[in-house]
């Protein structure tokens, strides 16, 4: 970020009034639009007559009981998400940070699951400071993972983001397996505005306003944290309070805003940076810029989300700030130019290290022993010996059947899938050089689910089975719009990883509204791409195997490129590596086996991100060395994850996606935590 | 045998084979029995002999199966079942447990030795193949497109396919016959009052965020189709939407506020009405509250549910409006 510009002092002020008056008429006229809209359909000179002559009338408690607040709620927290925005990018030196690229909104969200599962008293009593500390925790957590202040925007946009994952993964074994404690939690996570009385914005506006007192109190000393930090402490500021403060008073204005309205993502990004785009960049004007902007965006955003007409549920304001924001992201790591060199990939923490074949040999009988146990558990247990019996045809019917035509796909489709996604993790960490790349962060997750069920609703006459082929496509297509956006004279891998989540969160958005303006099969379409092993048989097998025969070879073949890039942009050429190609082939493979993946069995998070690491931290070496492992521990992962789902609360199942996520995270914040947060 | 198992493995090619022997002999008019075809949303299937042995992958047709005084062997969600559907006979305690609604254990499901597995289209529609290699299955679409039938007559052409499956269709009539007879009583009873022909509005709640979500019935709603059956009709102006109901928040029942009358179902742990709202001035100015007109259903009043819902929620209303 540039120290503050020098500026005439009439040209400054003239573009700090600018600011202000544009902002306020722009805040005033779509707060007017957001009173008229509403399900009662007041006409505009009812709303008028109840705002300046309130009478006892129905008219009259619309206006000033479900409006009104909703408005000023809408104001309060946009404005507090402007101003927290405003604050993390200042303390962390980072254009990319803002509540929810920092993980505050996920911190929130488990902090209160956790309490609900402790002790529902807690939530009514102190839930606001269990919010506020699980987000000022998350937030803390991705900023040191992602290089305290010196790991460059992607790096910390890429730790926050894989933090809220991991935290979310969580939150949800949480509520699957305390259903009856968190039921009245379940909902929270889209961020709506609707009010039905002022006690919302009762609850916050003296919170906000201290820490908003707070922020502008050290104003003229967040100019001086813009500075170097050497030039800033011989200034005589004392940098580490001055960024403590400012960033508790940015986690206190998030988290309480969160706790009203949920997560609403991108306003805390978008506001400050919409100040700055006319030039301004002292604190003084910064900080309540930043607040007016984003309360107009959110109170806009609002408007947005009313305006679409759905069926059922109204549209979430959280989806429309999403298609605001993602844009501008992208927008953003195109302007940024070849970014801060990624980390290294190979940072993983080193430890004592097995003999190759001996971990190879391990982890097959690992793989094997999964798979004989996969086939006796379930609703019902099977003796070993039945099992036997039915693999060689000689079985009693029953088990037979329960072994051949149900478990044994399930387990196969299990393994290839997770070796599918262990090697696009794999690759994608090598041409990213980061190791906190995974499939999930290209795209081609979300752009595979928004294709899947936008070709049910455009066409409704496909047959439920043409799912799988639809969302293929959509994952490769939203993965070329990514190449192709992130794509300026080369592809910059961190410009590469920022447009990918962008994308992703852009699709994320487009399925939240398909979901709500659409019908029943949608429903459907959803649960098939949850994450899920249930009910695949031997044409997903056949569907799935020849992808995995064909890719994972040429993965082989290909690795060797990867140990070339790791050399960073100069040297690979010299090796007379054609570096783009190389990308673009690596990343093919990458999305061809996601996009398979998905296709089959749906987001099954964290396997492409921690099988990789889970090699690395057991041999070292190129990365062809790190495939086998790779692809035998991500195999290993799902099909115990299938397994485990299928036993432990017979017979519900538990979807095999939310099991690999809570092996998953906990295992990732670990490895991080020792590897990367010193 | 199912007769339509799919080929899938070895084990399914021999059955395969077996199938093709059994299909033979019927060819040749072999023992030939006569089937029973029964037209579902998936197309039509015909049952060799009347089912015995139901697995009830909804709660609507475990309703029907009772109704119709059949014990399924296997239920999805019976815990679920027995919170939010509060109808005579109840469930057997030998029912088994067969896993979730959306997701339900096909291992279990096979482990009963079916004869006839009953599922719903928007949840089961992508298992069906694997569903029929277990048992004959039939799915139903409760939520009838927009100028199709309505819910309260898919509801009626439901359960009397499920009577054919299990041999009951005598027994169907009858229960049909007497839920129109608890039908003219509620009726009569709203005649004797003069509340006939008056608009009333049907509603579910539940918190959302601190904010209650309201979902107000449409015209094409099975329950709504049950308060004009009882004399009733309907103050919601919606005609049809895709579930039965639209989402509202409270400012949206403004436009009806001057219906006679509002019923609503909501949970005891989650009383909208009666506890989030009991003070909001807005939910307070609105003229069917401020006359007391505001009635509670009971939680476990099922909107979605069979014959015997229908039935509980006609005398349910009219007693409400009679005392």
């Amino acid at each position: 970020m540039s120290p503050p510009a020098l500026l005439s002092r009439d040209t400054a002020a003239a573009r700090a009034a600018a600011v202000f008056v544009v902002g306020l008429l722009v805040a005033a006229l779509l707060a007017l639009v957001h009173l008229l809209q509403g399900q009662a359909g007041l006409e505009p000179a009812e709303v008028l007559r109840a705002l300046v002559a309130p009478d006892g009338g129905l008219e009259s408690a619309i206006v000033r009981y479900a409006r009104l607040p909703r408005v000023a709620v809408a104001l309060l927290c946009g404005a507090a998400l402007g101003m927290a925005g405003a604050l993390m990018q200042t303390v962390t030196r980072n254009p990319l940070a803002s509540p929810a690229t920092l993980g505050v909104n996920a911190g929130a969200y488990l902090a209160l699951v956790l309490a609900a599962v402790i002790s529902p008293a807690l939530l009514a009593g102190v839930g606001w400071w269990i919010a506020s500390a699980g987000g000022l925790a998350a937030a803390a957590l991705a900023y040191s993972l992602g290089g305290a202040g010196r790991g460059g925007p992607a790096r910390l946009a890429l730790a926050g983001m894989t933090v809220s994952l991991a935290l979310a993964a969580v939150t949800g074994a949480l509520q699957l397996l305390f259903e009856n404690e968190t039921q009245g939690l379940f909902l929270w996570g889209a961020g709506t505005l609707a009010q039905s009385d002022w006690s919302g914005a009762r609850f916050i506006w003296p919170r906000l306003g201290a820490a908003a007192l707070l922020a502008l109190a050290l104003a003229q000393q967040l100019d001086v944290l813009l500075l170097e930090e050497d030039l800033a402490r011989s200034l005589g500021s004392r940098v580490g309070l001055m960024r403590l403060l400012a960033g508790g008073a940015a986690v206190l204005l998030a988290t309480t805003a969160v706790s009203v309205v949920g997560p609403i993502a991108f306003v805390g990004l978008m506001a400050p940076h919409l100040v700055r785009l006319v030039g301004v960049r002292g604190h003084a004007l910064l900080l309540p810029g930043a607040a007016l902007w984003g309360g107009a965006l959110l109170v806009g955003a609002d408007v947005l989300a009313r305006a679409v007409p759905t069926s059922s549920t109204p549209l979430p304001a959280g989806a429309a700030t999403a298609f605001l924001g993602a844009p501008l992201i992208m927008w953003l790591a195109r302007r940024a130019g070849p970014g801060a060199r990624a980390s290294d990939a190979n940072g993983a923490p080193q430890r004592r290290r097995l003999r190759y074949a001996t971990l190879l040999l391990v982890s097959v009988g690992l793989l094997v022993a999964a798979f004989v146990a996969g086939l006796a558990l379930g609703a019902l247990q099977l003796p070993p010996g039945a099992v036997l019996g039915a693999l060689a045809g000689r079985g009693e019917e029953l088990a037979t059947r329960v072994v051949l035509d149900q478990r044994l796909p399930r387990l196969l489709v299990a393994a290839l899938s997770g070796a599918a996604l262990a090697t696009s993790g794999l690759l994608l960490q090598g041409v990213v050089r980061n190791p906190l790349a995974a499939p999930e962060i290209i795209g081609v997750t979300s752009g595979a689910g928004a294709a899947a069920l936008a070709a049910l609703l455009l066409f409704p006459a496909l047959p439920i089975g043409f799912v799988p082929v639809a969302a293929f496509v959509g994952g490769v297509l939203v993965f070329g719009a990514v190449v192709a956006v992130a794509w300026k004279g080369g592809l910059d891998p961190v410009r590469l990883a920022l447009v990918g989540l962008a994308m992703s969160a852009l699709a994320s958005a487009v399925i939240q509204a398909l979901v709500v303006t659409a019908g029943l099969r949608v429903a459907q379409a959803l649960t098939w791409l949850a994450g899920s092993t249930y009910a695949r048989g031997w044409d997903d097998v056949a569907r799935l195997a020849p992808w995995v025969a064909v890719l994972l070879p040429l993965a082989w073949i290909l690795a060797y490129q990867l140990d070339l890039m790791a050399l960073g942009e100069e040297l690979p050429l010299a090796l007379g590596l054609r570096l783009e190609r190389s990308r673009l082939l690596l990343l093919g493979v990458t999305v061809a086996l996601a996009g398979a993946v998905v296709a089959t069995v749906g987001t099954l998070s964290f396997v492409g991100l921690i099988a990789p690491h889970m090699a690395r931290a057991l041999t070292r070496g190129q990365h062809r060395r790190l495939l086998g492992p790779t692809v035998l521990l991500g195999a290993l992962l799902v099909v115990l994850a299938d397994t485990v789902g299928r036993t432990l609360f017979a017979p519900r199942e538990i979807p095999s996606g939310l099991v690999t996520a809570a092996i998953g995270a906990p295992y990732f914040l670990y490895m991080l935590f020792r590897g990367y947060g010193r | 045998m199912n007769p339509r198992m799919r080929l899938r493995s070895p084990l399914a090619l021999r059955s395969s084979f077996a199938l093709l022997l059994s299909t033979l002999a019927l060819a040749l008019g072999v023992g030939q029995a006569q089937g029973i075809p029964l037209e579902h949303a998936a197309g039509t299937t015909e049952l060799a002999e009347p089912a015995t042995r139901v697995v009830a992958l909804e709660w609507t047709y475990v309703e029907d199966l009772l109704a119709l005084g059949v014990q399924p062997v296997g239920v999805a969600d019976v815990a679920g079942y027995e919170k939010w559907v509060n109808v005579e006979p109840e469930l057997d305690a030998s029912v088994a447990d067969v896993g979730t609604r959306q997701e339900p254990s096909l291992e279990a499901i096979l482990a009963l030795e079916p004869d006839l597995i009953i599922g719903v289209q928007f949840r089961h529609e992508a298992i069906l193949d694997q569903l029929e290699a277990i048992a004959p299955t039939l799915l139903f679409n409760p939520y009838p497109a927009e100028g199709g039938m309505t819910q309260l007559q898919e509801m009626e052409s439901t359960f009397r396919t499920i009577a054919l499956a299990v041999d009951r269709a005598a027994e169907a009539e009858a229960v049909l016959e007497r839920v129109a007879a608890s039908y003219d009583e509620a009726r009569e009873a709203l005649e004797a009052a003069g509340k006939v022909g008056q608009e009333v509005l049907l509603v579910q709640a539940y918190t959302y965020q601190n904010s209650p979500q309201i979902r107000v019935f449409t015209d094409n709603a099975m329950a709504v189709g049950v308060l004009e059956a009882i004399g009733l009709r309907n103050a919601w102006p919606g005609e049809y939407a895709t579930y039965g109901f639209d989402t509202i928040e409270v400012e949206g029942l403004a436009p009806v506020a001057e219906a006679d009358a509002f019923f609503y179902v909501t949970q005891q742990d989650d009383d909208v009405f009666a506890d989030t709202l009991a003070d909001n001035p807005l939910w307070r100015s609105l003229p069917f509250v401020q006359q007391g007109h505001a009635y509670p259903l009971g939680g476990d009043t099922w909107l979605f549910g069979g014959p015997l819902s229908t039935q509980l929620i006609a005398a349910k209303i009219a007693d409400l409006l009679t005392d």
